[in-house]
């Protein structure tokens, strides 16, 4: 038989049934956002694939750039080469009086 | 993750974590504090949700995390504070022991009883606590408890079994005070 302690007991732990949820203040959102505010930036992981794509496109484009300019400097002197030739210049700097 | 995204989680899940929180720290003042912490954590650790488990699911996990490091930290600063404790602050008079926590949500005829058992429940050790609190303020299933816990369902079943005996066990002690 049940003592007079455990139907104390019974009802203590019954004591939860029916409970309502409690509510935070309305204002908790209000400090939830000032403080969003001061959050300085969100720190994103980037993926080490991504970082290796764009340093190889980096090197790709600087590889390109190196490559263009190099061909136009060569085709410059070409070009002049050909002109002096052409044209039989004199490319002697002294003065030659007949 | 956008504010605007975290304010449309807070609206879905911010009586939900609080409810929990206030049944850890039975502080209506440390609750709203620590919920606000549970929400930032969201905001910064977006990018750590892979959708492996439910969104509620992590957030709870969060707020639990949060409850348990609060209490570490209240009891830390309860060591080294031992005497200060011993004396209330403003009276000077001998604490005995907590203060009763009246959850605002228990109905008028529990208040007393509640109390008692929210003290019961302050005694119990973590992971009977946890699976209590889920289970009987947070009307959680067991799966639901199993995943927040990230244990198998009968050893849920048997934290709880263990943390109604244990409080009963507690019990016995107010019972002679009355």
């Amino acid at each position: 038989m049940k003592s007079k302690k455990d139907y104390w007991k019974d009802e203590v732990m019954q004591s939860f049934e029916g409970i309502q949820q409690a509510v935070p203040d309305y204002s908790l959102w209000i400090k939830l956002e000032n403080q969003l505010k001061q959050e300085p930036f969100q720190i994103k992981m980037v993926s080490k694939l991504k970082v290796w794509a764009a340093a190889a496109s980096i090197i790709f484009l600087l590889g390109i750039n190196i490559f263009v300019l190099a061909q136009n400097n060569s085709n410059k002197i070409n070009k002049s080469e050909i002109l002096i030739e052409a044209y039989q210049l004199n490319t002697n700097s002294e003065i030659q009086i007949p | 993750m956008s504010p605007e995204a975290l304010e449309h989680i807070y609206y879905q899940y911010n009586k939900r974590i609080y409810n929990t929180v206030l049944s850890y720290v039975q502080n209506i003042e440390d609750a709203e504090e620590i919920t606000q912490d549970v929400f930032l954590e969201v905001y910064r650790s977006s990018e750590n949700f892979k959708g492996e488990s439910s969104l509620s699911t992590w957030i709870y996990r969060i707020a639990i995390n949060k409850c348990l490091d609060f209490i570490k930290y209240k009891n830390r600063k309860k060591r080294f504070a031992v005497i200060s404790q011993l004396f209330d602050a403003q009276s000077g008079e001998l604490v005995h022991d907590k203060a009763d926590f009246f959850h605002p949500g228990v109905k008028i005829e529990n208040k007393e009883k509640s109390a008692i058992l929210f003290k019961a429940l302050h005694k119990l050790p973590k992971n009977q606590k946890n699976a209590f609190i889920l289970s009987q303020l947070e009307g959680l299933s067991y799966a639901e408890i199993s995943e927040v816990m990230q244990n198998s369902i009968p050893s849920v079943e048997s934290l709880l079994f263990r943390a109604k005996q244990n409080l009963r066990k507690q019990l016995g002690k107010w019972y002679k005070e009355e």
